[in-house]
C-alpha cells in the first residue's frame, strides 16, 4: 500500500518536474527579443517574405501615425512585414543603446542629430551612400543643406525626414487679459527680459498667479546654442571640443540668474517640479508662464491643449547687433550595422520620405517634411496652426546655419549642464562658477570619449 | 554514483528549474559584471580590458562621493525608523485587539505597493506645493514648501516613502511576539514591573535574533534601493543631487552614458561596501543578540 503510493507519487513528481523544465526551455526560447531580427524570416507559402523593424521615439498621437505609414508600406510591398516598438523619449535611447548591444536591435530607427554621434562614432550605423547611388534611395528632393545633414565624417549615416528650428511660444489670449503687446517674431535678449519682467509685473498686479517666462538656462540644446551662435561661437567644434569661451557660459547664467531674482522666471523648486511632466501638466500649458521655448513641430500640440486664443511662435532672442542663432534641426532615419535587411530597410526610408500617401499622414509629425514635394503634397491639408508651423520654420531656416553635431558624450555633457544650471539656480554656485565647472566637466568627457 | 543518485537525484532533479534559472539570470551575470568592471565596455562595442583604471576613477569621482553621502544617509536614517515603527505597530497589534486579521492585511498592504511606479508618483502630488501635505499645514496657517523640489528634504520624502513599507518587517515582529514565553511576564508582574520595563528586559532581548534578522534584509534592501528615487527624481536624482542614491548613478552611468565598464566597477564597490556593513552588524551582534542556545 505504501510502497505504491510512493511510487505513484515519484511518477507524477517526475512528470511535474520534467513539464516545468520543459516550459522553461520553452518559455526562454519563445521569448524572441521584440524588435528582433533573430529569425530567418522564411515563410512556407509566399517563399521569400522578409520582416523589418522600425523604432521610434514619441507619443500616442505620434504611434497611431507611424503605425499607418508602416501599414502603408506593407500594403505596397506585400512581401515585406514591418515590426514596430516604440517607446518615449527618455526610455528610447537606454533601450536602444542595450538591444544594438544585445544584437537584437531593430533595422531602422529614429535618429537625433544630439546622439548621432554617440552611435556613428561606436560603427552602430550602416553608411547609406551605396543605397542612394544605386538608386533603392530617393534624396533628389531633399534640398542640399538638409541632405549634408545626414554626413558624418564624410560618411551618410541619416536621412531627414522632418526640418524644424526652435522658437518661444505664447498664447494671445494670456497677452489679451494681461494687456500687453504681443512678443515681436525678431527680438533681442534684452527685449526678451524685459518682456517676462513685465509679464510678472502686470499679472501680479491683477492677481494671476503667473510667471514671465520659462526657465531655459538649462537647455543646452537648442537654447544655450543659440546663445553661443549670437556670440559668434559654435557649442562644438567640428572636431568634437568645446568651442565657447568661459564668459560666454557666465553671461548665460548671469541672465536667467537676473531674471530669477527679478521673479520674472519660476524659483529652482518649482522649476525642478514641473521639470519631467507631460506636455498637458507643464507650465506653460497650465498658465504659469506666458512665454516657453520649444521645437516648432509641437505647436499644434500646445493649441490642442489651449482653451483658448491662439498659440504662436517667435523666434529665440539673439543679442542685439550680433549674429542670429539659429540653426538646422531636425528628425533622421538610420539604420543599424547589424541590420541583416538593409536593402529592405533602405526602401522602407525612401518610401517614408518620397511617398505621398505617407508624407499625407506624417504631415508635420517631426517637423516639416524633409522633401520639397512632400511640403507641396502635405500644405493643402493643413490648420491655421500647422500653418502657422511651416511659416515659421521657413521663415527661420532663411537665417539658419548648419551647426556641427555633439560629439560623443553630449548625453553626459546635457545632464550635466541641466545640473549645474539647477546649482546656480539655488544659488549653491555663482554664474561664474557655473561656468568654470560645466567647462571642466566637458573637457572631463570629451578627452574621455 | 547510483546509490548518490538514487538518494538524491529526485531532489536535485526538483532542484533543477531554479538551479538553471539561478546560473543564467544571476550567477553568469555576476561573472560578467565582473570581468566587465576591468573593460572600457561601452555597450555599443566590444570590451577591452584597462586593468583598474575604472575602479581608479572611482576614487576621485565627486559624483561617487556625493552618492555615496546620500545612500548612507538614506540607509541610516531610513532602517533604524522603519525597524522601530514596524516594531511599534507589531506590539500594538500584539496586544490583541479585535479584527487583527483586517489590520495585519491593512498594515502589509504599502509593502506591497511601495516599490511601485504609482506609488512614487502619488508620492510627487503627496508632496508638491499644492499637494495633500501643504493643504494640511495651510489649516494651521503654515506656508508649505514643495517638499520634493527642495534640496534639503526632497531626501528625507524618499525616506518616509521607504519607512511607509514597514509592513514585512511587522509581520516578521508579530510572529517573533507571539513566541515570548506568557510565564515570564507572569513571573514578572508578580515582581511588580509595568509595561516599558517589560518591554527592556523582556520582550526586545526574546526577540532581538528576528531584529538581527530584519535590521540585515532591510540594510541590503535600503543600500539598493532604486526606483522611487528614479520616479521621484525624474531620474536624475535631483535636485542638486539631493536623491543621487548609489543604484540611481549607477544606471545613469551604465544606460544614459554608455559607460557600462565603469558602472559595473560601482556595481562592485556596492557589493563590497554591503558586505562590510553587513560583516560590521554581524560583529555587534553577539552583544546584544540573545541566543536561547547559549
Amino acid at each position: 500500500m505504501l510502497n505504491i503510493n510512493k511510487r505513484l507519487i515519484s511518477i507524477v513528481s517526475m512528470l511535474i518536474v520534467l513539464t516545468m523544465v520543459f516550459g522553461l526551455f520553452t518559455g526562454c526560447s519563445g521569448k524572441a527579443p521584440s524588435g528582433g531580427n533573430s529569425t530567418n524570416d522564411t515563410s512556407s507559402d509566399s517563399g521569400e517574405k522578409v520582416k523589418i523593424s522600425f523604432t521610434w521615439w514619441g507619443d500616442t498621437a505620434r504611434n497611431a501615425i507611424y503605425n499607418k505609414i508602416c501599414d502603408l508600406f506593407e500594403a505596397a510591398n506585400p512581401n515585406i512585414k514591418v515590426d514596430r516598438p516604440f517607446g518615449s523619449w527618455a526610455q528610447y535611447w537606454d533601450k536602444l543603446a542595450t538591444q544594438i548591444a544585445s544584437g537584437s536591435a531593430p533595422d531602422i530607427i529614429g535618429m537625433h542629430q544630439d546622439y548621432v554621434s554617440e552611435y556613428s562614432s561606436r560603427k552602430a550605423l550602416l553608411d547609406l551612400k551605396p543605397y542612394v547611388d544605386s538608386g533603392i534611395l530617393k534624396t533628389s528632393d531633399i534640398p542640399e543643406s538638409a541632405y549634408k545633414g545626414g554626413f558624418i565624417s564624410g560618411k551618410l549615416y541619416m536621412i531627414p525626414q522632418g526640418i524644424v528650428t526652435s522658437g518661444y511660444l505664447y498664447n494671445t489670449a494670456t497677452f489679451d487679459k494681461l494687456g500687453i503687446e504681443y512678443p515681436k517674431m525678431d527680438w533681442t535678449w534684452e527685449e526678451f527680459a524685459q518682456r517676462a519682467i513685465e509679464i510678472k509685473k502686470v499679472a501680479d498686479s491683477k492677481n494671476i498667479k503667473m510667471w514671465g517666462s520659462s526657465d531655459d538656462s538649462g537647455l543646452l540644446m537648442p537654447t544655450f546654442n543659440y546663445w553661443v551662435r549670437t556670440n559668434g561661437q559654435v557649442l562644438f567644434t567640428e572636431k568634437g571640443k568645446i568651442g565657447f569661451t568661459q564668459d560666454v557660459a557666465e553671461n548665460w547664467f548671469m541672465f536667467w540668474k537676473n531674471l530669477r531674482d527679478k521673479d520674472a522666471i519660476p524659483d529652482a523648486s518649482t522649476n525642478t517640479e514641473y521639470a519631467n511632466l507631460p506636455i498637458e501638466q507643464n507650465l506653460f500649458s497650465t498658465g504659469k508662464v506666458g512665454i516657453a521655448s520649444l521645437p516648432a513641430n509641437q505647436l499644434w500640440l500646445y493649441q490642442n491643449l489651449a482653451k483658448s486664443g491662439n498659440v504662436n511662435i517667435v523666434r529665440i532672442p539673439h543679442l542685439a547687433g550680433k549674429a542670429n542663432g539659429e540653426y538646422v534641426e531636425g528628425s533622421f532615419l538610420s539604420i543599424t550595422a547589424a541590420s541583416k535587411h538593409p536593402k529592405e530597410a533602405a526602401k522602407f526610408i525612401n518610401f517614408f520620405i518620397n511617398n505621398t500617401d505617407a508624407q499625407r499622414t506624417f504631415k508635420l509629425e517631426q517637423g516639416v517634411p524633409a522633401t520639397t514635394t512632400a511640403v507641396q503634397a502635405v500644405t493643402p491639408d493643413m490648420t491655421p496652426v500647422q500653418l502657422r508651423t511651416i511659416k515659421f520654420v521657413n521663415d527661420t531656416l532663411k537665417i539658419a546655419g548648419n551647426a556641427p553635431y555633439a560629439p560623443a558624450g553630449v548625453a553626459e555633457i546635457r545632464t550635466d549642464f541641466a545640473n549645474i544650471a539647477s546649482e546656480v539656480a539655488f544659488n549653491k554656485i555663482t554664474p561664474r562658477e557655473g561656468a568654470i565647472k560645466f567647462i571642466k566637466q566637458c573637457n572631463d568627457v570629451l578627452s574621455r570619449k | 554514483m547510483r546509490n548518490w543518485l538514487k538518494k538524491n537525484g529526485a531532489g536535485y532533479l526538483f532542484l533543477l528549474p531554479w538551479l538553471i534559472g539561478t546560473l543564467i539570470f544571476t550567477i553568469i551575470p555576476i561573472f560578467t559584471s565582473l570581468y566587465l568592471s576591468f573593460t572600457n565596455y561601452n555597450i555599443l562595442n566590444p570590451a577591452h580590458f584597462i586593468g583598474f583604471q575604472n575602479y581608479s576613477r572611482i576614487f576621485i569621482d565627486k559624483k561617487f562621493i556625493t552618492s555615496l553621502i546620500v545612500t548612507f544617509k538614506f540607509v541610516l536614517f531610513s532602517v533604524p525608523l522603519q525597524l522601530s515603527f514596524a516594531l511599534f505597530i507589531a506590539i500594538l497589534l500584539n496586544k490583541g485587539i479585535a479584527g487583527l486579521r483586517i489590520y495585519r492585511a491593512v498594515y502589509y498592504i504599502p509593502s506591497l505597493l511601495g516599490g511601485s511606479v504609482a506609488i512614487s508618483i502619488l508620492w510627487r502630488q503627496i508632496f508638491n506645493k499644492e499637494g495633500l501635505i501643504n493643504g494640511l499645514l495651510s489649516k494651521f496657517g503654515i506656508k508649505g514648501i514643495n517638499w520634493i523640489a527642495t534640496p534639503s528634504t526632497a531626501l528625507y520624502t524618499l525616506i518616509l516613502l521607504a519607512v511607509w513599507q514597514f509592513g514585512s518587517s511587522m509581520l516578521i515582529f508579530l510572529s517573533a511576539l507571539k513566541q515570548v514565553p506568557i510565564e515570564l511576564y507572569e513571573s514578572a508582574e508578580i515582581d511588580g514591573a509595568r509595561g516599558l520595563r517589560k518591554f527592556a528586559s523582556i520582550t526586545f532581548p526574546m526577540i532581538t535574533p528576528i531584529v538581527f534578522f530584519n535590521l540585515i534584509m532591510q540594510v541590503i534592501n535600503a543600500f539598493q534601493s532604486f526606483n522611487s528615487a528614479y520616479i521621484i527624481s525624474g531620474g536624475n536624482g535631483g535636485p542638486l543631487d539631493s536623491t543621487l542614491l548609489y543604484s540611481l548613478y549607477l544606471y545613469q552611468k551604465g544606460f544614459s552614458n554608455f559607460e557600462m565598464g565603469y558602472a559595473s566597477a560601482l556595481a562592485w564597490i556596492l557589493l563590497i561596501i554591503i558586505g562590510s556593513v553587513i560583516g560590521l552588524i554581524f560583529a555587534t551582534s553577539k552583544k546584544w543578540v540573545y541566543n536561547q542556545d547559549e
